[in-house]
């Protein structure tokens, strides 16, 4: 029977297989601009980034387009001056939008190139009702939840922030210093961290389809099993924005060739035109789509202690090293090992060295920040 | 046969003879009018009380148009027998014997019983009549070289040529032989069976050999003394039947003969040779080694001829329409291997009779039920299995086909031990059923009904199906010996729907719908030996749901969506003539003409002139009241075919064709999915149209048993439907909005070499062809590739197939495949950029990339039972390897972006060797 079953396992569908490519194609220039962003109907901060499109063969993964003048324009002929904040951030903090009013992002590159969106309404976005987890195939599963009672929003954005607490697998109480090693200073935290990352997906729900405009537990994230995320303590926080129905379309066309493909019904990729154009040259690609909308912030925790008693973390292992004395310096000196406990000679008395892990093993602030965040509960 | 019968019986009667006084004779009163040989007999045997002895072969064409009123027997036969060769004696025991030639003596001569007279065996051939000569020929006798008279003897003089026909049927199961070649020497006539196996010839009066030829079928020949126009059914012997020496030559020199060109004929047999990827044989995989005709990618349903999408292909089984050819993503085609008997794929000339398409016609035909016994067919694959019955109904007259397959892989995903397999469904069935039923010699029915469903889930939540649903009834009727015509009526269906049940506050269920109902009359005249006309009217009904959405369970919020019902009407009338010009040149004229109108109720978009059709744009909305004709399109189509033979084995063809479609698929997928939609030309989205011009070359060698041919084609598209970026094709109501019309070109040059005989046969097909497509009005949106030529998804410039068999022994046999073709275009990314947190890429130029190219080897064998005729089951054994070197052939190339990074994968659908076998029984 078990033969029948790798018989079968190696017939159908797991004889497809896919495998890294690299189309060789050479690296084509290109160098067009995209604008990511969102005019924040606020009060509150209303930031853009604006880049180039590099080579796919590139090094880097965008180039920042600097010394651009960013503003945002309203229909009546007011506007907000985005003050350039460095790596191609142009942000401003404003009083809120009029909301009776369009909008439009204009831009003009340094080159002297001048883009401008189309005019968009502000749209409202509502509160969310709800951010929620289920254990799911062993991992979390992470929802949000929303509606809008005068069922006009329809078309949603969100955008996330998880946060969670954690412990390097050592704990380290020794300091390497002027050549000898020494007790750390109490002071200097190394164990307790929190690490922070943005969503790296795009997350978009449609409500158009329903009787109501309600969004029941659109899945955000999943946590795979035994993550170091809810080892300890963690906290996601959900930001929500309103789309319309164009800019709805946009993100999930992008969403479909960026991120959905690699099924047998592939759609045919294309690049999609967004709400922005170069003004003396209509035709030229530019990478973006400018929306107004309100955004709605929401936070919930997960404590592993009380609510996932079952997760374990598995240690990473970690390669321990000894270090004796007359190699002190070159190990512990360049920050690449730690020192965690001191060993002897045979009668047990002498220090004859250190035993050594890993820096990355000792010091959680090498993937996070000792900094207790604000929020943090 | 029942000559040695009549001989034997004579000479047991010897002993026995003395003279009996006469009786006073009954008389016979009746009127017959073109009545059978047979059923003339059987009534004067009632009426005259004499029993009579003739042979029923010699007779079979033979009718008797007679009226007589109270006449002594003699003086009956005499006046019936009296135009015929047919020659009668009567006996004292009131037998009457009839005979060719020359009559049977009934009495012994005088001194019969003097002892010095010979042997019996002497006597025996004197008294029968003959010639000791003539004992020879009557030992010998087959069908073969017979001479059979046909018609009214006293006719022969008369000016002109006299018509033949009949239909050609297989001798074991009665099915009609379609396709088959008839055709005289000198002066150079020939036909070829329809569908039905009906032939009709115009014949000078006199003394022919006539030869029938048919692929799989022993050759035949026919000696027949035409005296006036008359029937000859002629049975043919499945050639595999036959163990003794047997001669397999395969349509002998039809492709150089025929004026049709771009028709590939492959028969069942032909199709189950060829290795498939799970065993099963496989019409559509065998239709992709053709020459011109190509598919996107293992997984992709439906093929490319040509140039032409996957839509514009029409697929027939036995006259109903298929719009989905596949099952289980194209892995295994819609049709069941042990009912089909023959496919057709017409993909130049494409005869008048067929429209709707612009590509080409897919004509696959099921076999008819074995008139004589019950018998049945079977297979049991890793997959699938599948079974299939057939037989007589109520005597010789009626026959059954009942054929049905299913998978079983639905347990198998199950039993796999990766918990994502868990809930993976993908499980397939179909059914046929095929009645044919003959009323008498020129009334028959074919009924025939398909159903087949398809469901799967592979991974994810969300549960796709489709079905076909397909009958139809033909009723075939002979005016006369030159004149029948075919009624159908028939219904196709097709749907799919996708549920989701995940997020019971989001469960849905989507479904699209498309049925059409069509009446259809096709006419066939055998004008004279230079015209045969065949004309007629169809009519389609289209009744297409685009697209409808409902909610699932109780607490789904999902709103009750539809978009508008949408129905046409789409008739075309036709009529083509094959005219043989000369014994070199032959010509086949088609016009067709087709009146597409789509129908009320409908509310029609108006966009603004001038302006891109697209939302904001759109000026008004008219509504249509039930019945109206909204927008009405029609042309005449032309098909022209011409073939000039340059010597016995050379030909040279050239056509023209143009054809029109009113009916879209829509699919923005690189290969279409079970999820497109179908749309009907409407006042915004007009029919596509295209043409083709074509030139051929055709030798055969080796007399006939190499075939070769060259073509090449020139194909010019318009009005193709292409889409916008991020189009939305599913429950969209202005489908205008998101699609752009395009015009295509298409070129190309196939070359063939094909041997069907001998212990080693195959083909090996060489198909060079481009496919470009362009867009050129701005008014629709941005321009695809800056409105230059850009090649289509399906444009692979080689392609190279080689089909090889290679006979053992008639137990053993193996086969090999080979397949190359240039990788098919994509569109890659030429650029990065950061959005939302992530790589993404830049996709530019439409398709102006390409996968690696795509090569494979499949091996089989076919292991066959012995063969002794006294057996409860025939079995084979049919196994071997797909993709026997295993390679990665790219499916698809993508690009996706994983943790923030952009990765470029190749996604191979058979990477690795798949063994398959099979066991096939047959009762």
């Amino acid at each position: 029977m078990k033969f029948f079953r790798l018989f079968v396992l190696s017939l159908f569908i797991f004889s497809a297989c896919k495998e890294p490519y690299d189309p060789a194609i050479g690296d084509m220039k290109s160098n067009f601009l995209v604008v990511e962003g969102l005019i924040n109907s606020g009060p509150g901060t209303t930031s853009f980034t604006l880049s180039r499109t590099v080579g796919l063969a590139s090094k880097i993964n965008s180039a920042p387009e600097l010394r651009a003048k960013v503003s945002i324009e309203a229909q009546n002929g007011s506007s907000i001056v985005l003050t350039e904040r460095g790596k191609g951030v142009y942000s401003a903090s404003h009083s809120a939008l009029n909301i009776q009013q369009k909008y439009r992002l204009k831009i003009l590159t340094s080159e002297g190139k001048e883009y401008l969106s189309d005019y968009v309404n502000v749209q409202l976005a509502p509160e969310m009702d709800k951010v929620e987890w289920d254990k799911v195939n062993q991992g979390v599963e992470l929802y949000v939840s929303t509606h809008d009672a005068t069922n006009n929003t329809r078309y949603y954005r969100w955008e996330y922030e998880e946060t969670w607490q954690f412990n390097p697998p050592y704990y380290i109480n020794l300091e390497y210093k002027n050549g000898a090693v020494i007790d750390a200073d109490p002071s200097i935290n190394m164990y307790n961290c929190w690490k922070t990352e943005k969503s790296t997906k795009l997350l978009l729900g449609s409500s158009a389809r329903l009787e109501q405009d309600v969004i029941h537990k659109s899945p955000l994230l999943f946590i795979e099993p035994n993550s170091e995320k809810l080892g300890i303590k963690y906290s996601i926080l959900v930001k929500q924005h309103a789309l319309s129905k164009e800019a709805f379309n946009y993100w999930n066309s992008m969403q479909k060739i960026s991120e959905q493909m690699g099924t047998i019904y592939d759609p045919q990729p294309s690049q999609i035109r967004g709400n922005i154009r170069c003004v003396i040259d209509p035709s030229e690609p530019v990478v973006g789509f400018v929306s107004a909308s309100s955004v709605k912030e929401k936070r919930i925790f997960i404590s592993q202690r009380e609510q996932l008693p079952e997760w374990r973390t598995p240690l990473n292992r970690c390669e321990e090293l000894e270090v004796f004395l007359k190699d002190l310096q070159f190990y512990f000196s360049n920050n690449t090992f730690l020192p965690l406990t001191p060993f002897y000679d045979p009668t047990g008395e002498r220090i004859i060295g250190y035993i050594g892990v890993p820096m990355i093993c000792g010091d959680c602030r090498l993937r996070g920040t000792n900094v207790k965040p604000s929020f943090w509960e | 046969m029942m000559r040695y019968l009549y001989c034997l019986l004579l000479i047991s009667l010897l002993p026995w003879y003395k003279v009996q006084g006469q009786v006073a004779p009954k008389l016979i009163s009746g009127s017959y009018q073109n009545t059978p040989f047979n059923q003339f007999i059987q009534d004067i045997e009632k009426q005259s009380g004499y029993y009579f002895y003739y042979d029923i072969a010699g007779t079979d064409s033979l009718t008797i148009s007679l009226q007589v009123v109270n006449q002594p027997l003699q003086i009956v036969l005499d006046l019936a027998l009296k135009e015929t060769s047919l020659k009668y004696s009567m006996d004292w025991q009131k037998r009457v014997f009839i005979t060719s030639g020359s009559k049977i003596q009934v009495g012994l001569p005088l001194g019969f019983f003097r002892p010095e007279t010979g042997t019996g065996q002497k006597n025996e051939s004197f008294l029968a009549g003959f010639s000791d000569q003539n004992e020879k020929e009557i030992v010998a006798s087959t069908l073969e070289n017979k001479v059979y008279e046909i018609g009214i003897k006293s006719q022969a003089n008369q000016p002109g040529n006299a018509n033949l026909a009949g239909y050609v049927r297989e001798a074991k199961t009665g099915e009609a032989v379609i396709g088959a070649i008839l055709y005289i020497e000198n002066p150079r006539i020939q036909t070829i069976t329809d569908q039905f196996g009906y032939f009709s010839l115009s014949l000078p009066r006199g003394r022919h050999s006539l030869q029938i030829k048919s692929m799989g079928m022993r050759n035949a020949k026919r000696q027949i003394l035409l005296y006036s126009n008359g029937k000859l059914d002629i049975e043919l012997t499945d050639q595999v039947i036959a163990l003794k020496e047997v001669v397999i030559e395969a349509e002998k020199a039809a492709n150089v003969n025929r004026t049709q060109m771009g028709l590939e004929k492959v028969n069942i047999k032909t199709i189950k040779q060829v290795p498939s990827v799970f065993g099963e044989a496989d019409v559509l995989r065998v239709v992709l080694t053709l020459p011109g005709v190509q598919s996107v990618g293992e997984a992709s349903t439906g093929f490319n001829v040509r140039g032409g999408s996957a839509d514009q292909n029409l697929v027939l089984l036995n006259d109903a329409t298929i719009y989905n050819s596949s099952h289980m993503f194209g892995f295994f085609s819609a049709f069941n291997p042990d009912v089909v008997k023959e496919v057709e794929l017409y993909k130049s000339s494409i005869p008048s009779k067929y429209g709707g398409r612009l590509s080409s016609v897919l004509d696959i035909s099921t076999r008819e039920g074995n008139k004589k016994k019950f018998s049945g067919s079977g297979g049991l694959g890793l997959l699938t299995s599948r079974l299939t019955l057939e037989g007589p109904i109520l005597g010789e007259k009626t026959s059954f086909l009942l054929g049905g397959r299913s998978t079983y892989s639905d347990a198998l995903l199950q039993m796999l031990p990766e918990d994502k397999f868990k809930n993976s469904k993908a499980s397939f069935y179909d059914l046929n059923l095929h009645v044919t039923h003959k009323f008498n010699s020129k009334n028959d029915l074919y009924l025939t009904g398909y159903s087949s469903r398809d469901r799967f889930n592979l991974l994810s939540d969300t549960l796709y199906s489709y079905q076909n649903r397909n009958f139809s009834a033909r009723w075939k009727h002979m005016f006369n010996d030159k004149f029948y015509g075919v009624f159908t009526a028939g219904s196709d269906d097709y749907g799919y729907s996708i549920s989701s049940d995940k997020n019971p506050v989001n469960a849905y269920l989507l479904g699209f719908n498309l049925s059409q109902h069509n009446l259809k009359a096709d006419f066939n005249y055998y004008l004279n030996a230079k015209h045969t006309l065949d004309f007629g009217w169809s009519s389609i009904y289209y009744g297409l749901k685009p697209g409808f959405i409902e909610p699932r369970g109780a607490v789904s919020l999902i709103k009750r969506e539809k978009v508008r019902n949408e129905q046409a009407l789409e008739s075309a009338l036709y009529i083509g003539d094959r005219y043989e010009v000369s014994s070199r040149l032959s010509l086949n004229f088609g016009l067709r003409y087709s009146v597409f109108s789509y129908l009320g109720p409908q509310k029609v978009y108006r966009y603004l002139d001038g302006y891109p059709k697209e939302e904001v744009n759109i000026r008004d909305t008219l509504s249509y009241e039930s019945g109206t004709f909204i927008k009405t399109y029609h042309a005449p189509e032309f098909r022209l075919a011409a073939r000039y033979s340059l010597t016995a084995n050379t030909s040279v063809k050239a056509g023209f064709n143009t054809l029109r479609q009113n009916i879209h698929m829509l699919s923005n997928t690189a290969s279409s999915s079970p999820s497109d939609v179908w749309k009907l030309s409407d006042p915004n989205i007009a029919p596509q149209s295209g043409s083709q011009v074509s030139l051929g070359l055709y030798r055969n060698f080796k007399s006939n048993t190499i075939e070769t041919s060259v073509e090449a084609y020139y194909k010019n598209l318009k009005d193709y439907l292409d889409y916008k970026s991020s189009a939305v094709l599913i429950m969209n109501d202005h489908i205008e909005t998101d699609v752009i019309t395009t015009r295509g070109k298409a070129y190309g040059l196939e070359a063939m070499v094909k041997k069907l005989t001998g212990k080693m046969n195959g083909w090996i097909s060489y198909t060079y062809s481009r496919t470009f497509l362009r867009m050129q009005n701005i008014s629709e949106g941005e321009l695809i590739n800056q409105g230059k030529f850009y090649p289509a998804n399906y444009d692979k410039p080689h392609d190279l197939t080689l089909v090889g068999n290679y006979r053992f022994s008639h137990r053993f046999s193996t086969s090999l495949n080979f397949t190359y073709s240039t990788g098919r275009p994509i569109t890659v990314p030429i650029a990065k950029y950061q959005m939302g947190g992530s790589d993404r890429v830049f996709y530019s130029d439409r398709n102006a990339f390409r996968i690696p190219d795509y090569y494979r080897g499949d091996f089989s064998m076919n292991i066959e039972g012995n063969h002794k005729i006294k057996k409860l089951a025939h079995s084979s054994w049919t196994l071997g390897v797909y993709n026997i070197t295993g390679r990665r052939n790219a499916y698809s190339t993508y690009f996706v972006t994983e943790k923030g990074m952009v990765k470029g994968y190749k996604l191979s659908v058979f990477g690795q060797p798949i063994p398959f076998v099979t066991y096939n029984f047959k009762f």
